[in-house]
């Protein structure tokens, strides 16, 4: 009983270390914050299924992060018996409120592809470099690194610092602002 | 734009996740439990294994119906007539039920439940065991459990042995892994009582589905003589222990209801995930129950499923 208990404390650091800041790399790889919290939720819930394994990867985040983005995209995780299952029952906040830059943010990540998204977002966001991006999306680095490079041309009328676009893809690992909180 | 499109997007991020309220940590993994639930009854993507019952004095006897120290007689149908056949569960012992449609309740009347080891039919490791909860004959209820090798939980729950109504069985008191599951019933595939259909209501894990079981008695490696070497041993909880020999016999002290509960047992075979002990009656000689473990190497932790619910038991030091 004792190992279990530690088994689900540690879980719940985990989860309570983790929660929003994945959440909020997969509102930004899709734009649907609501989407964004059920998906989250749902992979935490797989990964408590199977957490003796998920504990012991190098990164479980990165784990929790691709589960997530698959439910969200995927079709079936948009059932009604899904969402239910994770709404809160206090109403959240569906349509964060947004300084003008940043609807204006996500308004331009909206144009991009979902992949072009999803790169922007684990390299400039999540911080991961091009061969950890290409692990993570299970692509080879030349696709990740044209993703990145035709997102950045699609955002550069809204980002000056895209206006040459290609530039700071050798800048390796480095985890981004976000793990900053 | 600002220039620093990383601080931008991070700013963005973390405005927009500012408000919104996680849900709590236990909360998700009584979610994470529920998909496990679905998952091993309809062995989705898992291998299964095997379930659990019990039986006789101390260990088991809670659930009601279930009478304490009560002795059962395996091998035998729930029929409401006296047993005629004692010991080991085998499958020359187990009685063929009568027709049984799942499409009428009219065919069911003096139709038995098979007690006994099924097998799923889809070609996935899993197993569902009926057990008798009192003396044959006098119960109204069955047990019946769904198990899964390695891991928890297990279901378990009661079935009443009363004729079905509408072609199905009621499974009632569905605990799985401590979580309560209502709605399964379980009803006999064919006409010959040879399969076995166990039905999931939808649920907020998922839309209804079916599971087929075989009679599959052959599943069960009877007359084994050595306990695995990871189980053999003294297994403790706050109310007693068990203890298993390496030469496959099985004893156990328990406090149970106030009184403490000695018995045992020899190991009658093994299943995959499981094994099944053969209750020696008080008297010293014959078989009076059927006692089912289940030993999890991950968790290092020996369950025995009883009229209480699984009692999980760790190793001794």
């Amino acid at each position: 009983m004792a190992e279990l208990r530690a088994h689900e404390a540690d879980f719940d650091e985990f989860f309570g270390a983790s929660f929003r800041r994945v959440v909020s790399q997969i509102y930004a790889m899709t734009g649907n914050l609501a989407e964004a919290e059920d998906a989250v939720a749902e992979a935490y819930a797989k990964a408590w299924q199977r957490w003796s394994l998920v504990r012991g990867y190098t990164d479980p985040e990165a784990w929790i992060r691709t589960v997530a983005y698959r439910l969200a995209v995927s079709s079936w995780r948009k059932a009604v018996n899904r969402r239910a299952a994770h709404r809160r029952a206090a109403a959240s906040a569906e349509t964060p409120e947004l300084s003008a830059d940043h609807l204006a943010l996500v308004d331009a990540l909206r144009q991009i592809s979902a992949e072009q998204r999803r790169a922007i977002v684990l390299f400039h966001l999540v911080g991961l470099s091009i061969s950890e991006i290409a692990a993570e999306t299970d692509s080879p680095e030349g696709t990740v690194k044209s993703h990145l490079n035709r997102g950045r041309k699609a955002l550069a009328p809204l980002v000056s610092e895209f206006a040459t676009a290609g530039s700071g893809e050798s800048r390796g690992s480095r985890y981004g602002l976000a793990r900053e909180w | 734009m600002p220039e620093s499109f990383d601080r931008l997007l991070a700013d963005m991020a973390r405005s927009a996740v500012s408000e919104t309220r996680p849900p709590l940590a236990a909360q998700v993994r009584r979610r994470g439990k529920q998909l496990t639930v679905r998952r091993r009854v309809l062995g989705s993507a898992v291998a299964f294994a095997a379930v659990c019952g019990v039986v006789a004095g101390g260990l088991m006897a809670k659930m009601p119906g279930i009478g304490q120290g009560t002795s059962v007689v395996p091998g035998t149908t729930y029929s409401g007539l006296p047993s005629t056949a004692a010991g080991p569960v085998t499958s020359s012992t187990l009685a063929a039920p009568g027709p049984l449609s799942t499409a009428g309740a009219s065919s069911a009347a003096g139709s038995g439940l098979v007690q006994g080891l099924w097998k799923r039919s889809d070609g996935t490791v899993g197993y569902l065991i009926i057990y008798p909860t009192g003396l044959a004959g006098t119960s109204q209820y069955a047990g019946i459990g769904i198990t899964s090798s390695g891991s928890f939980p297990l279901c378990y729950g009661r079935i009443s042995t009363a004729p079905p109504d509408g072609g199905a069985y009621s499974i009632t008191d569905v605990s799985c892994g401590g979580d309560l599951v209502s709605g399964m019933t379980l009803s006999y595939g064919d006409t010959a009582g040879h399969t076995l259909r166990v039905h999931m209501p939808s649920s907020s894990g998922g839309s209804a589905a079916d599971v087929l079981y075989a009679e599959d008695q052959a599943a069960l490696s009877v007359g084994a003589t050595a306990a695995p070497t990871a189980v053999a041993g003294t297994w403790t909880d706050s109310a007693g222990s068990v203890t298993l020999a390496a030469g496959g016999t099985v004893g156990w002290s328990v406090a149970s209801h106030g009184s403490l509960q000695t018995g045992s047992g020899t190991v009658a075979g093994y299943f995959d995930g499981g094994m099944v002990v053969n209750v020696l009656c008080a008297t010293g000689s014959g078989v009076c129950g059927v006692l089912q473990l289940q030993f999890d190497a991950g968790l290092g932790r020996l369950t025995v499923i009883g009229g209480d619910g699984p009692q999980v038991f760790t190793r001794k030091n």
